[in-house]
């Protein structure tokens, strides 16, 4: 895999991991949680995030369990575990020295 | 517990594949529904907002397939996709299968069986010893008076008891002798002679042996005066007389008319530190003493062996320098060449010369030969697996073209010979089983065996040489296999093989044939030597004669007077029941013989008029035999020139030998040794008589049959001093000398009814396992 590859995936981990923060989501849900915490700026492809979920459950950082969505539908929720939300803070705090980095770079003449 | 859930969730996403799919199809229709659903809130028509979703989703099943793989499984559903692929191709092709796997069955498994052998043998020595390589036996390197060095383990009682108090080398000092024959259980024809092994107490602790019931017996038992009577029983005749009852502890059994109290059961195969078969244990201080007077300090007898556990880091060569320095400071002797002995340690397995013996040097060499063989199998199956690859380039050009993975192509060739392996490996065990029990009753009769010819050990390394076999044979043909010129193969397909291919099969080939010569050679060599030994001239017949000898009950009479009537009594015995014997229809010729052939042999000082020492042969002698008349005749050695005994020649008449051949030769150069003198006997005695030489015999045998030519001389039966144990000899006219086993018996029994035990075997049975290359 690319190095591109590997950093929008890890940047979609962080993403779903954020959008998780609030409570247990449908796949739908956080994909939709997505778009609205970025104001519609990071269009997810949609598809791409089950293989992230599935990734991110076998690494426990996740669960998954099915239950039944506000409009009475069979959904299957993921929630953050408490190893998943240590994730969350490291691949954050990881996050933003990056884009620290990267943008001091871009900054200097 | 990460590992756990893991390892959970892919045995769940392995078997439960279809489940896990359905919910996936489930999660993602829904997803799809909901963006839709969205999309038409937002104002779309049904149609274009599902087209919409299906846009933002992107392709489904390409997601589908990234989701499989998040699910960590992906190698292992090929893998089962791979397996039931090369089943089916296997089940296509039933017999080339079956051919295979008979080829690689034949392989392991006769590697199989003798890696068992050799693991017996060699590398775990006799059951139930514990860390066996730092036990180790000792022997004697001595250079006797005027002969040629030579090595021996027995010693006596003072060797092991200074060894046990000066020696700082070893963890544990133990000595042992195992006897058989002396001893019997019951009485009269149901009478059993039995093996018994003398030990001393810390035999047991040092070899790390736990008892099957009760307890071994302690120091206090065997202490040198007075020692208990205590037994402990060997696991056989613990169930075969028994019936393995477990209330015989404390029981008394009676063994040659002495009582014994059982304290203990050895367990399954315990034989001590040799491999034959011990039916009782018994303190060492019961079987010692009367061997000689001052058994515990006197260094004039040898009859123990001695065992030691070598301390950790000590190695060998210390142990033995440690053991040498020890006897030299002790030893008080008066024969000069003992008092220069030189002691060490070797491996038990070792024979009693301190070397390798027959059966590992058989063992190993047929380990050899199932290496070749399984070489050989192997050989011809990666053949027949190369030329299967290459009926099948054109399939595997067209996998190659449509995209599926070079390692993916091995894979599947590999899972194919994994799967021929297994099932080779699985038939080796049969072969393995039937190999290994033709090989313990034929070329190891002598070893006690207990564990099946299939345990845990065989298993395991069966199965490591089936993977290895697997991995090995189908590597070639897979990479071979998964690295066609896709264009040429496509287009040329089956007919072309490939100039490569034919190259790597030549060599193949060839090989093949060497190792087969070799083999062939090999057996062609081993079945020569057996045929030459069984065809050997020993100057005796051992297959036409049956050896007979009585044993009477201890005399237990104090009175001197007393025993010596007792001891005639029975010596008149033999002379009786030979004049019965030979009168016999059934019996050809029959004789006394002190001193039986293969089974003991005596040497006495002898003075010969013109030598001021008899000169020592590499043979070892001379040796000396007392016989009837008969005795040549019975056991089939010729008389060459001069006359055989006859029935005038007994105690008290004219004192006459028969000397052999190469005593002839050796002491006579040139001239003719009938009318020659021998003084036998104690030669101190200035008063020995002359005995004159009537006659020339041929050279036989005495210990087996690789052995040196030896001077031997006969003395008529009753002339003899100082050598004694007559066995009585028979040669049936017709059939086999064991079909007269029970008339011998009768006969025997008929004379003298207070005989207790009779023992009976052809001399080839004290052969026999000597035939071997």
């Amino acid at each position: 895999m690319s190095e591109r590859a590997d950093l929008l995936q890890g940047t979609l981990d962080l993403l779903i991991l954020k959008s998780l923060i609030f409570g247990p989501l449908h796949g739908w849900g956080i994909s939709k949680r997505i778009r609205q915490l970025s104001e519609e700026v990071l269009q997810v492809n949609q598809g791409s995030l089950y293989p992230a979920l599935y990734r991110l459950e076998d690494r426990r950082w996740v669960s998954a369990k099915w239950g039944i969505s506000p409009d009475g539908r069979r959904a299957k929720f993921y929630a953050l575990t408490e190893e998943g939300r240590k994730q969350f803070a490291a691949e954050r705090s990881d996050w933003r020295r990056f884009s620290a980095a990267v943008e001091q770079v871009l900054q200097s003449r | 517990m990460n590992w756990f859930h893991r390892a959970r969730r892919r045995l769940r996403a392995l078997f439960s594949k279809a489940d896990l799919d359905r919910e996936m199809d489930e999660e993602m229709r829904l997803h799809l529904a909901m963006e839709a659903e969205e999309l038409v809130r937002a104002g779309l028509g049904h149609e274009e907002a599902a087209r919409r979703a299906h846009v933002a989703f992107g392709g489904v099943e390409r997601h589908k397939e990234d989701a499989r793989d998040a699910r960590g499984v992906r190698l292992l559903e090929d893998l089962a996709q791979d397996v039931r692929y090369a089943f089916r191709g296997l089940r296509r092709e039933a017999l080339f299968t079956a051919f295979i796997v008979a080829t690689l069955a034949l392989g392991i498994g006769a590697s199989a069986a003798m890696f068992g052998v050799v693991d017996r043998l060699l590398i775990r020595g006799p059951e139930h010893i514990t860390d066996p390589a730092r036990v180790m036996r000792l022997y004697e390197r001595v250079r006797p008076t005027g002969m040629d060095e030579l090595v021996q383990p027995d010693f006596g009682y003072v060797t092991y008891n200074l060894l046990r108090l000066q020696a700082h080398s070893f963890d544990g000092v133990a000595a042992y002798s195992v006897n058989g024959g002396e001893v019997t259980l019951g009485r009269g024809a149901d009478a059993q002679a039995l093996t018994v092994g003398a030990a001393t107490s810390d035999l047991f602790p040092l070899l790390g042996v736990h008892p099957a019931l009760g307890r071994f017996f302690d120091a206090a038992e065997d202490r040198t005066s007075g020692a208990e009577h205590v037994a402990v029983l060997g696991f056989g005749l613990w169930s075969s007389a028994f019936g393995a009852d477990r209330s015989v502890l404390g029981r008394t059994i009676v063994l040659s008319d002495e009582s014994y109290t059982i304290v203990g059961v050895a367990p399954s195969g315990f034989t001590g530190p040799e491999l034959a078969k011990v039916d009782l244990w018994l303190p060492m201080s019961l079987r010692s003493a009367g061997i000689i007077s001052d058994w515990t300090s006197g260094w004039n007898a040898q009859w123990l062996r001695i065992i030691v556990r070598l301390k950790p880091g000590v190695t060998p060569e210390q142990a033995s320098a440690d053991a040498t320095t020890a006897f030299r400071h002790a030893y008080t002797g008066a024969d000069s060449a003992e008092a220069a002995a030189r002691l060490f340690v070797a491996p038990i397995s070792y024979d009693f010369s301190g070397k390798e013996t027959a059966e590992i040097a058989i063992s190993r060499w047929l380990m050899g030969v199932a290496v070749v063989v399984l070489l050989i199998a192997c050989s011809n199956v990666v053949n027949l697996l190369l030329a299967r690859a290459l009926r099948r380039r054109r399939e595997v050009a067209v996998r190659l073209a449509l995209g599926a993975g070079r390692a993916r192509l091995v894979r599947l060739f590999l899972s194919e010979s994994l799967i021929l392996a297994t099932l080779g490996g699985i038939a080796g065990l049969a072969v393995a089983w039937v190999t290994a029990q033709m090989m313990r009753s034929v070329l190891l009769p002598n070893v006690e065996w207990v564990s099946p010819p299939v345990d845990m050990r065989v298993l395991l390394v069966s199965a490591a040489m089936a993977l290895t076999v697997g991995v090995v044979v189908g590597l070639v043909p897979a990479i071979r296999a998964s690295r066609p010129d896709l264009s040429v193969a496509l287009k040329s397909g089956v007919r072309d093989g490939g100039g490569q291919g034919m190259r790597f099969r030549g060599v193949l080939t060839v090989a093949q044939a060497a190792l087969s010569i070799v083999l062939l050679v090999g057996a062609g060599l081993f079945v020569r030597s057996l045929w030459r030994v069984r065809a050997l001239d020993l100057g005796i017949q051992p297959d036409k004669v049956l050896v007979v000898a009585p044993r009477w009950p201890r005399i237990v009479t104090p009175d001197s007077a007393a025993r010596r009537i007792e001891d005639a009594r029975r010596a008149d015995v033999y002379p009786r029941a030979l004049e019965r014997i030979r009168h016999l229809a059934e019996v050809e010729h029959a004789s006394l013989t002190v001193g039986t052939p293969f089974q003991t042999s005596f040497g006495q000082s002898l003075r010969v008029p013109g030598w001021d020492s008899i000169p020592r042969l590499k043979g070892g002698g001379p040796y000396v035999s007392a016989v009837t008349s008969d005795y040549f005749e019975t056991v089939g050695t010729r008389v060459l020139r001069g006359r055989a005994f006859t029935a005038a020649d007994h105690a008290g008449s004219e004192p006459v030998a028969l000397v052999n051949e190469t005593m002839a030769k050796t002491l006579w150069p040139g001239r003719d040794p009938i009318g020659g003198c021998l003084f036998t006997g104690d030669v101190r005695k200035s008063a020995t008589a002359c005995a004159r030489i009537v006659g020339i015999v041929g050279d036989a045998r005495r210990f087996g049959l690789r052995e040196e030519p030896a001077m031997h001389y006969y003395l008529p039966f009753g002339q003899e001093t100082g050598i004694g144990g007559t066995s009585l000899l028979i040669r049936p006219r017709r059939g086999t000398p064991a079909s007269l086993v029970s008339t011998a018996r009768q006969v025997l029994e008929a004379v003298d009814p207070s005989i207790s035990y009779i023992h009976a075997q052809t001399l080839q049975e004290s052969l026999d396992p000597q035939i071997r290359p």
